[in-house]
């Protein structure tokens, strides 16, 4: 007996080391986004993919010479991750079959690197299926890519620090690791998937980073099948990164392959899930696309443009509660503050002539450039007046190359703060009204009835409310106007 | 155990270790014992082929490249030698032509896989890529044409209709 009592205990303690092992003792968190008027917390990097240097009848080394020069002169990006398929594997030939790899891509894609001054701080290359046929150890991608060169690795991790805090992102290999030619036959001599090393290598990375605000991942392939069933995707250790996606709160999933663009959220055996951007290619078949993604005060913003065209516009804040299809888990909501901030980012070689916002579909507010930092514009809105619920922001920027609208949904939400005639103090005239309405002499609507019920306070100090006024939300507000508590 | 047995056991110890190494051996001594055949020198043609390859062209190291394709199409040729049908030798010593840019010798062992292997379409393409190079389009189409009749897969006979539009097209512009 005492026997298997050391035993159960033995297993029990080998789960315990097993599983408290494989959970992270700290992670990013997708849920710290926060709305503030902080305009130094904003930073932002271009993600695109599948350049296919090599493609025939493409504009593919014209784009990805746009892309590291003009485009990056312009929008002087944090970095740009190419998520795979740097190389066509065709040399150029008239089929577009894949039976490299061709030496002379790789000396096309170093070249165009190379003349815009491209280096491994600041350009994160992975491989996608087209730089892994027929070569199962990745030898060309190793010799000639930018992080291959520079790390030995086909897998990449990088942070970034600033105001913000700090960022983790990772670059994975989802490409098949068989060398297997390209094949007529499904799936078409691509592997793909993350095998153990891999996997390790990315579990090793996020433990290594425990002190990220938030973790932002890219691999080529999809994590599951698309709509289009000849898409391949992670055929093999799927569920191994999802769960360290999840356990390690990453935000952000982002991959190309496809050839479209798209934003969604992957939320299969996730908590809450992963922003799952798909960016179409930028070298090979139309449209030549790439994105811009921006985190303002740990909020994930994002735009895709075509290759070209300017000007390019993002709002940063407040977050878009509709980004990636769904009701966004990780945006805030907005109090109904008469002075709330809006950021957007605008980006083109030509000057920016005029920036403004508006609200549900009202008036043109302008927009000012932010001191320091001439890319970001804000301005300052006024919700006081507004229902809760959802409402559209617009921003319209105005630049030499032409005119672009960005438009985000947000949501407000009542503040519980006893202001009852809204004109931005709390004083007696505030617990009067409050008085009237739970007499009886005032009715009150819904909106006003929310900012009056200000009792019980939150830990924080702050009303909390109980969902009805009566005569402790007016006690409370005097406690307030006579200084015996503050909000 | 006397001790004439026991230098008698291990003799022949020895003797089977020998054996055993000699067979274990690659190159000219597998040749000598006839255990050599058209497996072992497609093996190590492929060896060559991969250090020159994924070792040396991604460096630049043409010269230390084109040594060992050079040593990997003569261990081809000695399996094919060996047995002019494998099938394997004959798409090794394709694409080892096909990386030198000898598109006439490509196109004749992708031409010979395809014959040995009739299902195998991507010998097929490969011959009619190397035909293109060759400014064959007739014999290359005769060769997706010859593939088509070897599948009713409808993605494949998809694909392999739209490279006999593309060489079409090709031949109609003349341009690559």
């Amino acid at each position: 007996m005492i026997h298997r009592t050391q035993h159960y205990l033995r297993n029990l303690m080998f789960l315990i080391i097993v599983f408290g092992l494989s959970s992270p003792l700290s992670a990013a968190d997708p849920h710290s986004a926060y709305y503030s008027t902080d305009s130094d917390k904003v930073m932002w990097f271009i993600h695109a993919s599948d350049s296919h240097i090599g493609a025939s009848g493409s504009t593919d080394s014209a784009n990805l010479q746009w892309l590291t020069g003009q485009a990056r002169n312009a929008i002087n990006p944090s970095f740009i991750v190419m998520t795979g398929d740097l190389t066509d594997s065709t040399n150029g030939n008239i089929f577009g079959y894949p039976n490299g790899p061709y030496q002379a891509e790789w000396d096309q894609y170093r070249d165009i690197l190379n003349s815009n001054g491209v280096d491994a701080g600041s350009y994160f290359d992975i491989p996608g299926n087209h730089d892994a046929y027929n070569d199962q150890y990745f030898s060309y991608y190793l010799a000639n890519s930018v992080q291959g060169r520079a790390t030995g690795r086909t897998q990449a991790s990088w942070t970034r620090t600033g105001p913000w805090g700090k960022y983790h992102f990772l670059g994975v290999n989802s490409a098949g690791n068989t060398g297997d030619h390209f094949s007529f036959f499904w799936p078409y001599g691509d592997n793909a998937g993350l095998d153990s090393g891999e996997l390790s290598f990315i579990s090793g990375e996020m433990a290594a980073n425990p002190d990220a605000e938030l973790t932002l991942a890219f691999g080529h392939h999809p994590l599951a099948p698309t709509e289009n069933e000849t898409d391949t995707y992670l055929f093999y250790g799927k569920d191994e990164f999802v769960s360290l996606l999840n356990g390690y709160g990453a935000s952000l999933y982002g991959y190309g392959h496809t050839h479209v663009s798209s934003e969604k959220f992957f939320a299969e055996n996730m908590t809450d899930g992963v922003f799952y951007f798909n960016v179409s290619s930028l070298g090979k078949d139309s449209p030549n696309q790439y994105t811009v993604t921006a985190i303002d005060c740990n909020g994930i913003s994002s735009v895709t443009q075509s290759v070209g065209t300017w000007p390019v516009l993002l709002i940063t804040a407040p977050m878009d509660r509709r980004l990636g299809g769904i009701v966004n888990p990780y945006a805030y909501t907005i109090s109904n503050s008469a002075s709330n901030p809006i950021r957007a980012l605008v980006f083109d070689p030509a000057p920016v002539t005029q920036v403004q916002y508006r609200v549900n579909g009202g008036s043109w507010q302008p927009m000012t450039s932010v001191p320091g930092n001439q890319r970001l514009w804000q301005g300052t809105w006024d919700a006081s007046a507004l229902a809760e619920g959802e409402l559209t922001l617009d921003v319209q920027a105005a630049t030499g190359s032409g005119a672009r609208m960005d438009t985000i949904v947000t949501y407000v939400t009542i503040l519980h703060d006893g202001d009852l005639n809204r004109n931005k103090v709390i004083d007696l005239a505030d617990a009067l009204l409050d008085l009237q309405i739970v007499v009886g002499l005032l009715a009150a609507d819904d909106t006003t009835s929310r900012i009056g019920d200000v009792f019980p306070l939150g830990n924080d100090g702050r009303p909390l409310g109980d969902g009805s006024i009566d005569v402790r939300d007016t006690i409370m507000i005097l406690r307030r106007v006579v200084g015996l508590t503050t909000w | 155990m006397t001790k004439k047995v026991f230098l008698r056991r291990l003799q022949s110890v020895a003797a089977a270790a020998l054996a055993f190494a000699l067979l274990s051996l690659p190159g000219a001594f597998c040749q000598e014992t006839g255990e050599s055949d058209a497996g072992f020198h497609n093996r190590q043609g492929m060896e060559y082929f991969k250090k020159g390859f994924y070792d040396h062209a991604p460096k630049k190291q043409a010269a230390e490249a084109e040594r060992n394709y050079g040593l990997a199409i003569r261990e081809f040729k000695a399996a094919i030698s060996k047995d002019a049908a494998h099938t394997e030798a004959h798409r090794n010593l394709a694409r080892v032509y096909y990386v030198q840019k000898n598109f006439e010798g490509a196109a004749e062992e992708y031409r010979r896989v395809a014959e040995l292997d009739p299902h195998d379409l991507d010998a097929y393409v490969n011959q009619a890529l190397a035909l293109i190079e060759l400014k064959k389009p007739v014999e290359a189409i005769r060769a997706l044409e010859n593939a088509k009749s070897h599948t009713c897969d409808p993605k494949a006979l998809e694909a392999l209709d739209s490279y006999i539009s593309k060489v079409h097209a090709h031949q109609d512009t003349g341009v690559r």
